[in-house]
């Protein structure tokens, strides 16, 4: 049967790619910028998973996100740590993020670590060249950034207005980009005697919630998170990344919508005549209005077809660009994005629609 | 349609087509500009009606007005026996889209389907079982166009489209074909196909048409021809009468 909104979509072929490009552009936009929110959280949350520790020890109220932590805890808690039933080793950490490495402008985490109950806690630090910490001054740089910033074994990196000498490169995936030992952070950042927080391993996988449980009663008010609960506990501690995504999606829609108003609206001014012919010939208003928001329907369904694949462009080239980051395209994003730039659009699309229902047949017939 | 026109028992036909007092005014800022001045029509089923007159006489309003394109300012129209002032816009959609089948000057055909696409829209807007590839192929036999039926109109020759729009308008079987100035836009040879193919199919199916014209010698394929003048009906007769009294008062004049 004849198929008039395919052809005109086919018959239009500006048109029909500047609607596509606009619910492409706002698709793709919700799904990388998403993407790399969530994904950096969920990357970041997953290398601290990957340490190998079972519960996050902190001070009252921290945030989860360890990045702006600084030394509110005191270090002779580790001993106190270990008495309590169930745990099974306990390993502190001082966080400093630091902006500049190599004269660049990079923000990165680091921490300062004791290495033998690091490595003691979980997986410990897989280095792939030169050495582990063993003595002051010595640092570690993770594959990826080493990769990224061209460091290698034996460089000296100034860092907090010290020199310290990369002595290993860990396989990147647990923990932070880059290693010092905690006395080399203490100093460096004068918390002599504080940390960030504690690492705590459990006896069994099995009594973790246990243990988590015995620790919030033994230290009340302290901050106990099972790690497997890290990603969710960062996401509700991210300020504003909530209302980023709502605003953004908001956007988005609002875009695809406008856009699809724009094209559609110029489409009826073009296709008056068209409008009347087809009235002509006894089309009812409901028929009209459904022949324009079925073309809309399409260009919006082409247009997220095309903002998946711009996604997954976006993606490899971003991470082509800047290796550091992490942008993970999350399925159930796939489907709200879809949804976005479909009902965005097919709103966009009401007015015109409703605009070429309503026009008077012979009006319509008789323009040019 | 089955039935065949007969000029002799033409009075006892039903009517299809009937206007009472129909008067159009248009206003233009504060001004009323009189359109249509009472104009009281009856078509009989398998009439072939011609309506002549200079431009500017109202033609084409009456033309709008009998399929319910456009609504009088007063006065009442009849489409087989129903009273188009009493219902509403989408009953009037609904029966222009049952009984009415317009064929216009300009063709207006959809440019971006085929010649198949736009006779199978207006099955689709009249709704009802899609009308096959044979059918739509047997349909343009009528109009010597079979062999166009995957070219789009505007790869047709004027004449062609016409004949494309012909075919559309007869889709549906409606009860009353309404031409306004067929020919108007075709050289000669065209006009003379379009007028020849409009008798056949008022002669052969008995189909009711009404058809605006400027010019005399279509006017004379219909079987009755009315002459208007300023939004008047002047005078009704048949073709040959008015066209010899047309060019009797041009050689008085002279």
């Amino acid at each position: 049967m004849a198929n008039l909104p395919l052809a005109n979509i086919f018959n239009r072929k500006t048109r029909t790619t500047v609607g596509i490009l606009a619910v492409a552009l706002g698709v793709s936009t919700v799904l990388v910028l998403v993407g790399l929110a969530q994904g950096s959280l969920d990357e970041t949350a997953q290398r601290i998973q990957n340490v190998g520790a079972d519960i996050l020890f902190q001070a009252p109220d921290a945030s989860a996100f360890l990045a702006i932590s600084a030394g509110v805890l005191p270090q002779r808690l580790e001993p106190l740590l270990r008495e309590t039933p169930g745990v099974d080793e306990v390993t502190p950490v001082l966080v400093n993020n630091v902006t500049r490495i190599k004269d660049a402008q990079k923000f990165v985490m680091i921490f300062g670590i004791d290495p033998v109950s690091y490595n003691r806690i979980g997986h410990g630090l897989e280095i792939v060249e030169g050495r582990g910490l063993e003595k002051p001054g010595d640092l570690l740089v993770d594959t990826v950034l080493a990769q990224a910033d061209q460091i290698k074994v034996g460089d000296k990196l100034e860092i907090m207005n010290r020199e310290f000498e990369v002595v290993g490169i860990p396989r990147a995936g647990a923990g932070v980009r880059i290693y010092m030992g905690l006395e080399d952070m203490q100093t460096a950042t004068a918390q002599p005697g504080d940390v960030s927080f504690f690492f705590v391993k459990a006896q069994d996988d099995k009594d973790v919630a246990a243990v988590a449980a015995e620790l919030e009663k033994r230290f009340e008010g302290y901050k106990v998170t099972a790690l497997e609960f890290l990603s969710d506990a960062m996401k509700e501690n991210a300020l504003g990344l909530k209302e980023f995504i709502r605003a953004l999606s908001f956007f988005a829609a609002l875009i695809s919508g406008l856009v699809i108003l724009l094209a559609m609206y110029t489409t009826i001014i073009e296709r008056t005549r068209e409008i009347g012919i087809l009235k002509a010939l006894g089309a009812s208003r409901a028929y009209i209005l459904k022949v324009v928001m079925a073309e809309s329907f399409l260009i919006c369904v082409m247009g997220v077809g095309a903002g998946f694949l711009l996604s997954v462009i976006g993606r490899a080239a971003l991470l082509r660009f800047f290796p550091t980051l992490t942008v993970d395209l999350i399925p159930r994003w796939f489907l709200l994005s879809a949804i976005l730039g479909i009902g965005g659009g097919l709103l966009g699309a009401l007015y015109p629609a409703y605009r070429a229902a309503k026009l008077d047949p012979v009006e319509a017939l008789n323009s040019e | 349609m089955t039935e065949v026109a007969d000029e002799g028992s033409m009075t006892e036909r039903k009517s299809v087509l009937r206007t009472v007092a129909v008067r159009m005014v248009y206003r233009t800022g504060s001004l009323d500009v009189p359109a249509l001045q009472g104009i009281d029509l009856d078509v009989k089923q398998g009439e072939f009606v011609s309506i002549m007159g200079p431009s500017g006489c109202g033609k084409t309003t009456l033309l709008h007005i009998l399929g319910g394109l456009a609504q009088p300012t007063s006065g009442h129209v009849f489409v087989d026996g129903i009273d188009l002032a009493a219902i509403s816009d989408a009953e009037r959609t609904r029966l222009r889209c049952r009984k009415i089948g317009f064929v216009f000057q300009r063709f207006n055909l959809l440019t971006t389907l085929t010649v198949q696409g736009n006779i199978e829209i207006a099955r689709q807007i009249y709704g009802g079982k899609p009308i096959s590839r044979q059918e739509v192929g047997d349909l343009l036999e009528i109009v010597h166009l079979r062999h166009k039926l995957d070219f789009k109109p505007l790869e047709l020759s004027v004449g062609e489209q016409q004949r494309v729009a012909i075919a559309r308008a007869l889709v549906n079987e409606p009860a009353i074909l309404l031409a306004d100035e067929p020919t108007g836009n075709l050289d000669s040879r065209n006009s003379e196909q379009v007028l020849r193919l409009l008798a056949d199919v008022n002669r052969e199916k008995g189909q009711t048409i009404v058809m605006i014209t400027h010019n005399p010698q279509a006017a004379e394929m219909g079987n009755r021809t009315i002459e208007m003048l300023d939004g008047q009906i002047v005078s009704h007769g048949t073709a040959p009468e008015l066209v010899r009294e047309s060019r009797e008062a041009r050689t008085r004049a002279r």
